[in-house]
Order: C-alpha cells, then structure tokens, then sequence
C-alpha cells in the first residue's frame, strides 16, 4: 500500500517506458493514477500492463486503476 | 500504452476513470476486464483528449469487459467517451449505464459490441452518434444501431450468464448462455480470440461480446449453433 500526491501508489512513470507483466497492485492511492501513472508531457505514454490486477486503489482524481496521460489532466 | 489480459475491480476515483483514465495519448486495451469500479463519472472507464477529439491519440478497446462499474454523480457513465476511439467485441453489461459520448464529429466506433445495462441509458451523451460497423447489440433502442448486423430493442435480452472470473488471467467475463441471441451473429470485424485467449472454433465467425461460449471438452464438438453455415441473421427482422 503507497500513498502519493501527483502520480501514482507503488508504479509510476512520468514520461515512461515502463512494463508490468503478472504485477499485482492492490490498495493505493494517488491523485492521478490510483495505482500507475503514465506520461506527464509526452505525446505518447509509453507503457505495457500485462496480466496485472489492480484492485481497490483510490484516486483523488482521475483514473483510480490506472491514468495513461499525455498532459496534466486539467 | 498497451494493456492487456488484466483485471481492474474495485478501484475509485473521485472524479472520473474508476478503473481507468486516458487523455491525450494512445492505449490499447486488450483482453482486459473493468468492473465494480466507481467514479461521477465514468465509473469504468473515461476516454478524452483535448482541445478537440481528434488530438487526442486513438483508444482501441477489444475483446473487453465493462461491467457493474457505477457513476455516482451527475454526468452518468461507465464508458465516457470523448476522443477517437474504437470498441470491438466488448461487453458492457450491469453498469450505471452503458456509453456516454461527447465531442464534435463521428468519435467512436463500435462492432460486436454488447450493450446491457438494463434500467439504464445505453447511448447517453450530448447527441454525438458513434458510428456502428455492425454486430452490435443492445437492450433499448437508445444507441440507434442501424448498421447491418445490429439489434436493439427495449427489452433485448442477450442472456448472459453472471459475472465470472478467468482462473489463468483473474480477468471477469460474461458467458453467454446456450440460448443467447449473440451465438453465431458476430459481423465482420471480428476477434481471432475472446478475452480468455479461446480461439474461435469455426474461424469464421462467432459471437458479440467479450467471450464466447466455453464448450465442455466432454461434449468433443461445438455448440450446434457454431456448425450454422447460413448467412448471418439480422435481428432486426427477426
């Protein structure tokens, strides 16, 4: 369990790559991107999620599993 | 970014995206369930971009589950859609709703796409129309499907089984039961697999929604239904 401001709970990327494979994230919280947070000011979050389970993480904002973003969320 | 074979349940957002939130950046969402997410809105998922839809990176939702999420405030959603995107072979289901869409111009497509939120609005939105390409099915007539292939009707009953969970991937799907209208009337633009990975049995064609029916390895075939080599029916005249 992680609990940040901007971003995420226990992954987050600010521009990427980043790559989850059988990841499991459970109970998080974060602003944006309750458990992963992918991008900032890039075009292109660059990221894999595979064969995770993101449960019950909280966001105070946007995206409580997961927030693949190219610009702040406004 | 890439998602794939991977379960979003439970999670919470306080303003939108309960499972997942896009803005302005390319993602495909492959083989993948969102459920019991809440959010005001979009409580499963919120696709947007900015200024405009079309700056946004194209989203590509296939093979997909969106089920019992809630929108707990005023813009209803489970699917807030407001960029380029496209849905095949996805099941919304028991959701506070099924598409809320939003934005200048034909933003989203939609093919062998389940809509059953019963109760509920299945298209809602500020009267953007996505564009259907066929095969999609939904139990009220909110989504104007008029492609070939579509149905929808209050009323529809795709006879769904209960929300169930993939013991390899931890991913929840909808199995249809043996009876359902979407057997056999997936349209052109289909999956080569379902969201578990099962392989379509006749590699022709197969059904709407996120998974296909399982066939009991003891029963040594198909469910009859598969076998049919007539032309597909449009349930609209049924």
């Amino acid at each position: 369990m992680s609990t940040v401001g901007l971003g995420s709970g226990v992954a987050s990327a600010s521009n990427g790559p980043l790559a989850l494979a059988y990841d499991g994230f459970e109970v998080n919280g974060g602003r944006f991107g309750g458990a992963v947070f992918v991008g900032n000011s890039l075009a292109n979050a660059a990221a894999t999620i595979d064969h995770t389970a993101l449960i019950e993480n909280s966001a105070g904002s946007v995206g409580a599993g997961c927030t693949p973003a190219a610009t702040r969320w406004p | 970014m890439t998602v794939t074979d991977s379960s979003f349940s439970l999670n919470s957002g306080l303003v939108a995206g309960g499972g997942i939130g896009q803005f302005n950046t390319p993602l495909s969402i492959l083989q993948t369930s969102m459920t019991s997410n809440t959010a005001p809105m979009a409580g499963g998922l919120s696709i947007s971009a900015g200024p405009c839809p079309a700056h946004g990176g194209y989203v590509l939702v296939r093979d997909t589950t969106i089920g019992g999420n809630t929108a707990t405030g005023g813009q209803g959603g489970r699917v807030d859609n407001n960029a380029l995107s496209e849905f095949i072979n996805v099941t919304i289901k028991d959701n506070t709703g099924g598409v809320y869409n939003s934005g200048a111009g034909p933003v989203m497509f939609a093919a062998n796409t389940v809509l059953d939120n019963p109760g509920r609005l299945n298209g809602d939105g500020d009267g953007t129309l996505p564009q259907y390409h066929g095969g999609n099915f939904s139990d009220d007539s909110s989504c104007s499907l008029k492609s070939n292939g579509d149905a929808d009707r209050a009323g529809l009953d795709p006879k769904l089984r209960p929300l169930s969970m993939d013991p390899t991937d931890y991913t929840w799907y909808y199995l249809p039961l043996t009876v359902s209208l979407l057997i056999d009337t997936a349209f052109a633009t289909r999956s080569p697999r379902d969201q578990r990975g099962a392989a379509d049995p006749q590699q022709m064609r197969h059904w709407r929604g996120g998974v296909w029916l399982a066939v009991p390895a003891t029963l040594g075939g198909v469910h009859p239904a598969l076998r049919s080599t007539a032309p597909l029916p449009n349930l609209k005249e049924v």
